[in-house]
């Protein structure tokens, strides 16, 4: 019954998606044109430690872009009926799932047009492509919770990057470190330690979102 | 009581002398195997004028001591002691270790330097006659780098460990809130929070003051000084959640929600992620912790009193900012 729940969930995101396409679309725009303006300005970045930032701070703000709204967009009406209907954790399973999906997809293709404009100086491609899949996941994670608790408070962009910023910072450098590593090609114990430290923080995001949620619906 | 802990702590701290120890050692010859040379030898408390007959130096390299032919003491901290030709075994460095009755062993690794290529042989081994520990006063260890500023670690790491303490408090203080929606635990929790914040820019400070001491900058690029600064960053956005929601249960209930995050994420930031990388800050990143290399037993009582003076106090701040803040209230 609540996998169905859940199931029923996530289609309705998808559906909602493509209905009022200017999500979907605003992010991968938004990814398109910083992409451009790294390469007007740069041309080509050929040190690893610059490009491998400059990809992620792109995939960062497309984060906090495209979920700020995750919550934000429901309106009060939709919100009261989601609360008689659903189970509170079935909700937000749904909507991380969606926001998983959102971005890791976002991820590979933001990757796949980085490389194409600026450069793919990476060595170890499926190792960098795991690094990107498991950053974008715990990203998604985080930030579906903070624009949970963002929702409450007002709605606006910045509280939400306020408050994911600090909380976030782990992924973001487990996600810069592993990525670096695939990039320079090396593999080993220090690869693997971030790779399991943004597992684990996945998992810890998601566990304690699960938990804390239904408190935070009740409104 | 707190106060008290913190007392004894503070003035054990700064006036307990430092161990006594070799600073610098000084060489007058490049080559040690030619002829006699001379190593020039400034100690820090040390009593060498005092202890005059009973001192006594030699160099090691490959654990076979060579004993000075003469040693001739300027002061109380300056001495001159004079070696025969030695031909280095092992490395071309030497150890320098000195004794007395007053001052105890004195080390320094690696002292003098040696142009001379390694040889086998070793002239004039002798043995140094050294009773067995003699430690007869009550000082701090001599650490190279740290010298005095070691008394620093009752001030700076307190801070931390009472800055946990408070957080550990506010997060008790959340969870009880979320069962009960007792609004009381919610004004408790905010309450330590800020005084936790308060003592985390106390270690900030005092750590930067440290850092420019032994260090040399006043921030440096170290995995765990960025962790506990984004630790406070998430504890101010705590802070600026709380004052953007109107209602108060529902900014209690939310604040509860995204202090036990923030929580989570510190215990990784300040404790996972620096054992991973490579750090300067003692016992991460492949340094010696402080507790087996330098919290010896003199230490060890007055950091532990720091410690928990520390947290006792700031528990206790904390618990009065809470009450003052009731009484203001019920006047209202």
């Amino acid at each position: 019954m609540w996998t169905r729940q859940i199931g029923k969930l996530v289609k309705r995101e998808l559906l909602n998606e493509t209905r009022q396409q200017y999500a979907v679309f605003g992010i991968i725009l938004f990814v398109v044109s910083t992409i451009f303006i790294a390469r007007f300005s740069f041309k080509a970045v050929k040190e690893i430690p610059t490009w491998n930032a400059l990809f992620w701070i792109i995939m960062l703000f497309a984060a906090v872009t495209g979920i700020a709204r995750s919550f934000a967009q429901e309106s009060r009406g939709k919100l009261l009926y989601l609360y008689t209907v659903a189970d509170p954790r079935a909700l937000l399973a749904a909507k991380m799932i969606y926001n998983n999906i959102l971005l890791v997809a976002l991820g590979i293709a933001g990757m796949a047009i980085y490389g194409f404009l600026i450069g793919f100086p990476v060595q170890n491609v499926g190792l960098y492509i795991l690094a990107v899949v498991l950053g974008c996941s715990a990203l998604a994670s985080g930030f579906t919770m903070i624009s949970a608790i963002a929702s409450k408070g007002g709605n606006n962009f910045a509280l939400m990057a306020i408050l994911g910023f600090p909380v976030l910072l782990p992924v973001l450098m487990a996600g810069i470190r592993l990525s670096k590593f695939a990039a320079d090609g090396l593999t080993g114990d220090g690869a693997w330690q971030y790779a399991g430290l943004l597992i684990a923080l996945n998992v810890a995001v998601s566990a304690l979102a699960y938990l804390l949620f239904p408190y935070l619906w009740r409104d | 009581m707190g106060v008290l802990l913190l007392a004894y702590s503070v003035y054990a701290g700064l006036a307990t002398p430092l161990a006594p120890g070799i600073i610098s050692a000084k060489s007058s010859a490049t080559y040690t195997s030619d002829s006699t040379f001379s190593v020039t030898v400034f100690g820090y408390n040390t009593r060498f004028q005092s202890e005059n007959a009973g001192l006594q130096a030699w160099l090691m390299n490959n654990d076979k001591p060579v004993c000075a032919t003469r040693v001739v003491v300027i002061d109380e901290t300056h001495a001159i002691l004079h070696f025969p030709p030695i031909a280095p075994i092992k490395d071309p460095l030497f150890t320098l270790k000195m004794h007395s009755a007053g001052d105890g062993l004195l080390v320094m690794e690696n002292a003098i330097w040696t142009a001379d290529t390694v040889t086998a042989g070793l002239t004039q081994v002798c043995q140094p006659n050294i009773p067995s520990e003699d430690q007869n006063y009550h000082a701090y260890p001599f650490r190279y780098i740290l010298y005095e500023s070691i008394r620093n670690l009752f001030l700076h790491v307190p801070m931390w460990f009472a800055m946990i303490a408070l957080l550990s408090w506010a997060l008790y203080n959340n969870f009880k809130y979320l069962r009960g929606f007792n609004i009381d635990y919610d004004h408790r929790a905010h309450e330590s929070v800020k005084v936790a914040l308060v003592f985390g820019l106390l270690g900030l400070i005092t750590g930067s003051l440290w850092a420019r001491s032994t260090w040399g900058a006043w921030w440096v690029d170290d995995t765990k000084l960025n962790g506990t600064a984004i630790t406070m960053l998430s504890y101010l956005a705590y802070l600026v959640l709380r004052n953007s929601i109107e209602d108060e249960q529902k900014r209690a209930r939310v604040s509860a929600i995204y202090s036990i995050f923030a929580y989570v994420m510190m215990l990784v930031l300040i404790g996972l992620l620096p054992r991973l990388n490579d750090s300067l800050h003692p016992g991460n990143g492949g340094n010696p912790a402080f507790s087996n290399y330098d919290l010896d037993n003199t230490m060890r009582p007055v950091f532990y009193a720091a410690v928990l003076g520390w947290i006792i106090v700031g528990i206790w701040i904390s618990g009065i900012r809470y009450r003052m803040r009731k009484i203001k209230e019920a006047h209202t």
